[in-house]
């Protein structure tokens, strides 16, 4: 058993457990998640590669588990495991400017940590990082990458285009592992995400309450529950989040006693053991109430429609392609309607998403009176990080609220 | 009674005490040394000698700076940003924006009207514009920090310092010498290449006159003029500009007190 496959497995059965003496949003969350990466090991399912934002609905519906680099990289440093694989990387001359979610992952790859993936599926937002970072993987695993490019415009042509390049995908995953989509299989799929979709926009408008019943942890992340693909398990989750924040919310119960400031988060958490949050909720009573990559952009999906069309539709959706101003709009909104205090950009080392846009978030959000506070922090890299530098920005950022 | 702020940067420790109007009555800076918690409290006890105070007789203490949390005896930390801006404040009322250069980081603040922090930029993991990056291109050069600034007056063709990195620039200024350049010209290069580094956080902020600037570098009238002349402002330079986060501090210090006397 490698490594990898023993820590799935340990984390599986320790959730197990802790689920049997109570469950919480969190840990059933987490449980899920550690059981689709275990699929991984699993020779029942193919196992795929991929980066953030494919339609994992579709691999699901083919027997496919994927796994997508930058949650595979996130949970290696969240364990203060990356480092061997950071130094791997470079010493196979690997910038140190490069994105760290995916430095890891080459690392991890040339210490043969996975299982030979059967499959390598990459899409071309939200960064050219991702794409380089699969290709490399293809060469050390001597696989294919079959890449989804998707447009930049929401146009019909767009949709035509990204559903004729989902159904070359299929062939694709058909043609190297024998598997074919289960149409039954994609609208339950289609379905399940519906239903999921509808409890967890309910989840988060509860969370619009102040205080909120959620506190900053509870949905750190909560982005690689697309993993869970319009599984059964997918429904269950995010209707026990509801549950959950609506038993919270009705029995005036707050996610952070005293909750005084409220946040938002932009793009994605700081992955290694950190004080930051810690710091912020006991010495300030500050709260994330939002995570920018957690909002639900998309409309829910015609049932009766083609699923691949549907599909194709909430991807040209998504706020991190085409122009930066529809991300900007977001933002905004999501500051209004959350009633954020702040906004804190970790502003992650290597990543031109978030790098490139910092001016124009702090003028968006200026406009809605919403201060921001860019960190530079290596959000997975911790050899990189000065928890004393950072507490003073985010002190003062604070103290000026 | 009286109230202390404590400022312990990577160079310096610093005090001031404040009366219940918010006078200073003493202050004390002493290099902070390994042990950033003997050198606050060493600090401290200086200041109260010079005042003739007692411990007892101080209501409130704040400390700040990278090493506010080592002063164990403090009632509260508070940063460093929040603390200039005070300090700066009560020195010129009509700052608007704080260049503060400090040993390990430099840090542009802006002020709304009132002197509260509503901005700040921060230059830090990088010693590049920074007190310390002065202090390396010193000792490469032989030259006291203090002569510095008088030098760059002399200059006659400013040498440009390509690298910002201060390892780089080191051995780019030690080339410098090395081919007999004239100090005075490598000097004003070296200026100008903190201010360059500088600058950009003065924009991304946005500079609002006045101007007031604080940390040791300012001391470094060179220095000072180089800023002027990027920024196109005078700027205003407190007697004792090492001071200010400390008096910030002690500042806030009687105000918490007062308030949590109400
Ligand atoms: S952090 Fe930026 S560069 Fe890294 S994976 Fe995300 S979008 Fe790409």
């Amino acid at each position: 058993m490698s490594m990898l496959e023993k820590y799935f497995a340990d984390l599986e059965a320790a959730l197990k457990n802790k689920l049997d003496e109570k469950t919480t949003a969190r840990r059933r969350f987490i449980y899920e998640i550690a059981r689709i990466g275990g699929r991984m090991f699993d020779r029942e399912w193919a196992s795929a590669w991929t980066t953030v934002f494919v339609p994992f609905e579709i691999l699901y519906a083919m027997g496919v588990a994927g796994n997508f680099i930058e949650f595979v990289g996130a949970m290696l440093a969240g364990n203060g495991m990356s480092r061997p694989f950071f130094e791997k990387a470079e010493a196979e001359g690997f910038s140190t400017d490069s994105c760290s979610y995916h430095r890891t992952i080459i690392g991890a790859a040339r210490q043969g940590m996975f299982p030979k993936p059967d499959l390598l599926i990459g899409s071309s937002f939200p960064c050219d990082g991702g794409v380089k970072a699969l290709l490399r993987v293809g060469e050390i695993y001597d696989k294919p990458v079959f890449l989804l490019h998707t447009p930049y415009e929401q146009t019909p042509e767009s949709l035509d285009y990204l559903v004729k390049q989902y159904r070359a995908m299929i062939a694709h995953i058909t043609e190297q592992t024998g598997r074919t989509l289960d149409p039954d299989k994609l609208r339950r799929a289609v379905h399940n995400n519906n239903v999921a979709r509808e409890h967890i926009v309910q989840a988060l408008d509860l969370c619009k309450n102040a205080p909120s019943p959620a506190r900053s942890d509870d949905w750190k992340n909560f982005i690689i529950y697309v993993l869970l693909g319009g599984d059964d398990a997918a429904v269950d989750v995010a209707r026990i989040f509801h549950e959950e924040f609506r038993h919270k919310h009705e029995h005036g119960i707050p996610g952070l006693p005293g909750e005084k400031y409220r946040l938002l988060w932009i793009q994605n958490r700081i992955q290694f053991k950190n004080n930051l949050i810690r710091k912020l909720e006991e010495d300030y009573k500050a709260n994330v109430v939002i995570d920018e990559l957690n909002y639900i952009f998309w409309e829910p999906m015609d049932e009766s429609a083609d699923p691949l069309e549907e599909l194709a539709r909430r991807q040209l959706a998504h706020p991190l392609i085409g122009p930066v101003e529809r991300r900007l709009d977001l933002l905004k909104k999501m500051a209004v309607e959350f009633g954020c205090h702040g906004a804190v950009n970790p502003s992650h080392w290597g990543c031109r998403q978030s790098g490139g846009a910092r001016n124009m978030f702090k003028e968006t959000l200026a406009q809605a009176g919403v201060p921001v506070i860019h960190l530079d922090v290596d959000c997975v890299d911790e050899r990189n990080f000065s928890e004393g530098q950072l507490l003073t920005r985010l002190e003062a950022f604070m103290e000026m609220l | 009674m009286h109230y202390a702020g404590i400022d312990i940067g990577s160079l310096s420790a610093d005090t001031v005490i404040v009366d219940e109007q918010g006078k200073m009555v003493a202050y004390s800076i002493l290099p902070t040394g390994a042990n950033s918690m003997v050198s606050g409290e060493k600090c401290f006890n200086e200041t109260l000698e010079k005042a003739g105070l007692a411990k007892q007789d101080i209501a409130y203490i704040v400390a700040t700076g990278y090493g506010r949390i080592s002063v164990p005896f403090a009632d509260k930390a508070i940063t460093e940003i929040t603390c200039h801006g005070r300090g700066a404040y009560a020195l010129f009322p009509n700052t608007r924006t704080i260049i503060d250069i400090g040993g390990q980081d430099s840090k542009v603040i802006k002020l709304e009207n009132g002197g509260k922090v509503i901005d700040f930029a921060m230059n830090d993991k990088c010693a590049a514009g920074t007190g310390r990056f002065l202090e390396v291109m010193a000792r490469a050069m032989e030259v006291k920090l203090q002569d510095m600034g008088p030098l760059s007056f002399q200059a006659k063709n400013k040498i440009e310092i390509s690298s910002m990195c201060t390892v780089f620039a080191e051995s780019e200024v030690i080339s410098l010498v090395a081919q007999a350049q004239p100090k005075e010209d490598i000097i004003a290069g070296i200026h100008a290449a903190i201010c360059s580094r500088v600058g950009g956080m003065i924009d991304r902020v946005g500079l609002v006159p006045e101007v007031t600037m604080t940390g040791g570098v300012a001391k470094n009238t060179g220095m000072v003029a180089s800023l002027e002349k990027r920024t196109g402002v005078k700027i205003n330079i407190p007697e004792e500009p090492q001071i200010a986060g400390a008096l910030g501090a002690a500042l806030i210090a009687r105000e918490r007190a007062q308030q949590e006397k109400e």
